[in-house]
């Protein structure tokens, strides 16, 4: 008897430790851009540049922004320049299913593809940020960034 | 054979030997009593080395007694016990603390506005009725201060206090700096027709958001029918080759198409924005203040003769010089800090609010 609560108990453990989890790397949508916007207003400080201001995107204006349906998400953390100076943009995306995961990859692309397009003519000093630029597809979560470091961005997105 | 006695009695409790010595008067003279010569709570021995009465046993009935031992598998259940309750307690904690975040988020996002409001600068240009219009092409500083509009009342200057219910049935056409007000969220979504890019002529021709809407701006508010139509276009037009009377022509397409399409709706014209002394968004077009100011005075001269309201923001947003301030300017010296907007709309409510 007292062995088998011992196993019970055991598997109750692992049980609630495994559900403290967030993600793919246990880090939540909004720990996960946090980490990039610290790091890259970190780098621009020590360089002596000033970053275009960035605003959350809410889940009102998820698909005025991006096209994407706000049932599809479970969880997110999204940020854009907030002034169309700049094509600054990244985010993470917590689908509720694979479906749902593919969809917003879909109309991710289709976004960035727009954007690039719009800032080719606009402001092509600024073109450098699609390099790199990347949208992930990682299970249930979509990752993606436009901004001055996108490896930086895929390192704390994955 | 040694022939003293044990000093002990009967029972085997070992008897404390004291001597009295002559001591001083008042003070007593007990010598400290003499440690019975054997180990703590053992079995006194004697000094003559002679075996105790009793066999040592290696108990004694004044030892403490013994906790008795779990078994390990208790201890094993015990310690997981902890441990679970410990996650449990750890799971709730953190679900409490990202909804307390989520909230936080949540609440700062609503208070937006107000915190926009109340960190903007308090506005230093004192408020003057309109200069006259002049219809000269030459550069003029675009100096009236305070809020000119075609009529002679006075506005009072913008302290970055609006009602966002104030607008709700208006229409924003703007270019790349007008998208902030939504995605700002100072206004909402319905209410803004911007784009990246845009011109007075585009806003006529060209869809500003097909996934938005399929058509242009002009349209838009054809299909909205809005009490007020606030318009803030001309960057993205002007540069060192700029035809002024193209740049005017443009405008007035826009206007007379909305005053046709929206007959019932207020139209008021908001100056083009100046830029900061080092823009670099200036500097790739080659666009100066100088070149603004011509294209503000055209501007303003044009919204007279239609009959439809001016509003000069540049009279709040510059300095002295005549350039953008930089408390209110993105890092391209150009577009508008977030907290640009709330003084913008603060500004518009004044002047058309009279």
């Amino acid at each position: 008897m007292k062995k088998l609560i011992s196993i019970f108990l055991t598997a109750m453990l692992c049980m609630s430790l495994t559900g403290c989890g967030g993600g793919d790397s246990g880090k939540t949508p909004s720990e996960k851009t946090s980490g990039l916007t610290s790091a890259l207003n970190e780098a621009a400080s020590s360089a002596g540049t000033r970053l275009p201001e960035m605003v959350s995107v809410s889940a009102d204006t998820l698909h005025d922004r991006f096209l994407i349906d706000a049932e599809d998400v479970k969880d997110f953390s999204a940020f854009v320049c907030g002034n169309g100076s700049s094509p600054r943009e990244y985010g993470v995306f917590v689908a509720k299913d694979a479906d749902a995961a593919n969809r917003i990859a879909e109309a991710l692309k289709t976004h960035v593809q727009i954007h690039r397009k719009t800032f080719e003519t606009y402001k092509p000093d600024e073109m450098y940020k699609f390099d790199d630029s990347f949208i992930e597809l990682n299970g249930n979560v979509v990752s993606y960034a436009v901004c001055e470091d996108n490896e930086k961005a895929y390192d704390l997105f994955k | 054979m040694n022939d003293r006695k044990p000093s002990n009695n009967k029972k085997g409790v070992p008897i404390r030997k004291t001597s009295v010595r002559p001591g001083t008067p008042g003070k007593p003279n007990i010598k400290p009593a003499v440690k019975p010569s054997g180990k703590p709570g053992g079995i006194p021995i004697n000094k003559t080395g002679a075996r105790p009465l009793n066999k040592p046993t290696g108990k004694s009935k004044y030892d403490a007694p013994k906790r008795p031992k779990l078994p390990p598998a208790v201890i094993i259940t015990n310690v997981l016990m902890i441990c679970v309750i410990l996650s449990i307690v750890g799971v709730i904690f953190a679900i409490a603390m990202n909804n307390a975040k989520y909230d936080k988020d949540d609440a700062s996002r609503n208070n937006r506005n107000q915190s926009a409001v109340s960190s903007v600068a308090s506005v230093s240009s004192t408020p003057e009725q309109s200069a006259p219009a002049s219809n000269t092409s030459e550069p003029t500083s675009n100096t009236s201060a305070g809020n000119s509009t075609t009529s002679t009342n006075f506005v009072p200057p913008p302290d970055g206090s609006f009602d966002k219910e104030f607008f709700k049935d208006d229409l924003f056409i703007g270019d790349s700096i007008f998208t902030g007000l939504y995605l700002y969220e100072h206004i909402e979504r319905k209410n803004v027709a911007a784009a990246i890019g845009y011109t007075a002529y585009g806003a006529q021709v060209s869809a500003f958001d097909e996934a938005f809407y399929s058509g242009s701006a002009v349209d838009y508010a054809k299909s909205l029918k809005p009490k007020r139509i606030f318009i803030m276009l001309g960057s993205n037009s002007l540069s060192p080759k700029t035809n002024f009377d193209d740049f005017e022509n443009g405008y007035r397409g826009l206007i007379n198409a909305l005053k046709s399409g929206c007959p019932d709706s207020t139209i008021c014209v908001i100056s083009v924005p100046p830029i900061t002394a080092d823009s670099s968004m200036a500097s790739y077009s080659g666009v100066t203040n100088t070149i603004i100011n011509t294209a503000n005075t055209r501007i303003k001269a044009l919204a007279e003769t239609l009959g439809v309201m001016y509003y000069d923001f540049n009279a709040v947003i510059k300095d002295a010089d005549g350039n953008f301030k930089e408390e209110y300017a993105e890092q391209d010296g150009m577009h508008f800090l977030g907290a640009t907007y709330p003084v913008l709309l603060s500004g518009l409510q004044k002047a058309v609010g009279q």
